[in-house]
């Protein structure tokens, strides 16, 4: 007589959505045991003198680039002018390394009305 | 919206002291005659920022004097490419003649003052100059424009003009 083994219906769901978990890590994180999140490049438009979004969210590690789609030239300068994008004509851009520290408020040497802010955050 | 375009015509008319706005209306202006009014308002202003820069020793009219020469260059290098590339020449008329010797006055007149004379005077000019402008700019000459793509730069160009209104309101705050 053969006998078998009767798992409740329970485990199989538990063992699915372990499978599930395991394998989506294995194919969305590049380097799980690392546990360290890639960096994110974000990107600013500035159009009719605003900067948009005005305020961006980033992580340490994240690149931000300035476009400038004005036909007048800007800068996207730290208000302690410890970063500079410099001259960005219509057309160009420029990235700037999220870092620690850094100054977050920044504005358009330029046109100095024009302001907006980094917010940096350990949430994503 | 004819009343409108009459009004920017004599607000530009009465700060430049004369009588323009009687004898043809910008409203008239075709296109090219409308490119060269601003090409050479462009110039004029620059014109404005030069002596600001020979004549200033505050910073912040200095700043605001090199954004000036910086964007309505940009302005003119745009507007100046598209007209070769519609293989066209800007036009003079009365309006240009009008601005070229109210602006005459006034270098004339700024160029007598010094110290916080001159940083006041250049300052409300910039602020008032700007305002006829764009009235102008907004009321008269964008309605009226024929060819697309000159009406786009138009556009353009006044949301520039505007920014520096705004940013010379701010100046003439500061120097109170």
């Amino acid at each position: 007589m053969k006998s078998t083994i009767q798992f409740p219906f329970e485990w199989f769901v538990i063992a699915a959505a372990v499978a599930v978990a395991i394998s989506g890590g294995i194919l969305f994180y590049p380097t799980p045991s690392s546990g360290q999140r890639q960096s994110v490049e974000h990107v600013v438009g500035i159009t009719d003198f605003e900067f948009a979004p005005a305020t961006l969210r980033v992580r340490i590690g994240d690149t931000v680039k300035w476009i400038n789609r004005d036909l007048a030239p800007h800068t996207a300068t730290a208000k302690d002018e410890s970063w500079d994008t410099d001259r960005l004509d219509q057309g160009e851009a420029l990235s700037v390394a999220v870092t620690r520290g850094m100054t977050t408020d920044y504005y358009c040497r330029f046109h100095p009305m024009m302001v907006a802010k980094l917010q940096i955050t350990t949430v994503d | 919206m004819r009343i409108r375009v009459m009004l920017a015509a004599v607000g530009v008319a009465a700060m430049f002291g004369n009588g323009a706005a009687q004898a043809e209306s910008p409203a008239d202006l075709n296109d090219l005659q409308i490119a060269h009014v601003a090409y050479i308002a462009d110039n004029i202003d620059i014109r404005y920022a030069h002596l600001a820069l020979a004549i200033s020793s505050n910073p912040a009219i200095h700043e605001f004097a090199n954004t000036m020469i910086r964007d309505h260059t940009a302005v003119n290098e745009q507007a100046l490419a598209l007209l070769s590339k519609l293989k066209a020449e800007p036009q003079d008329n009365f309006l240009s003649q009008d601005l070229l010797k109210g602006a005459d006055k006034l270098v004339d007149e700024m160029s007598q003052l010094r110290g916080a004379a001159f940083d006041k005077r250049y300052a409300e000019n910039e602020l008032a100059y700007h305002k006829a402008v764009n009235g102008l700019v907004a009321n008269s000459f964008i309605p009226n424009i024929e060819n697309a793509e000159v009406k786009a730069l138009f556009k353009s160009g006044l949301k520039i003009f505007q920014a520096h209104e705004r940013h010379a309101q701010m100046m003439v705050k500061k120097l109170k």
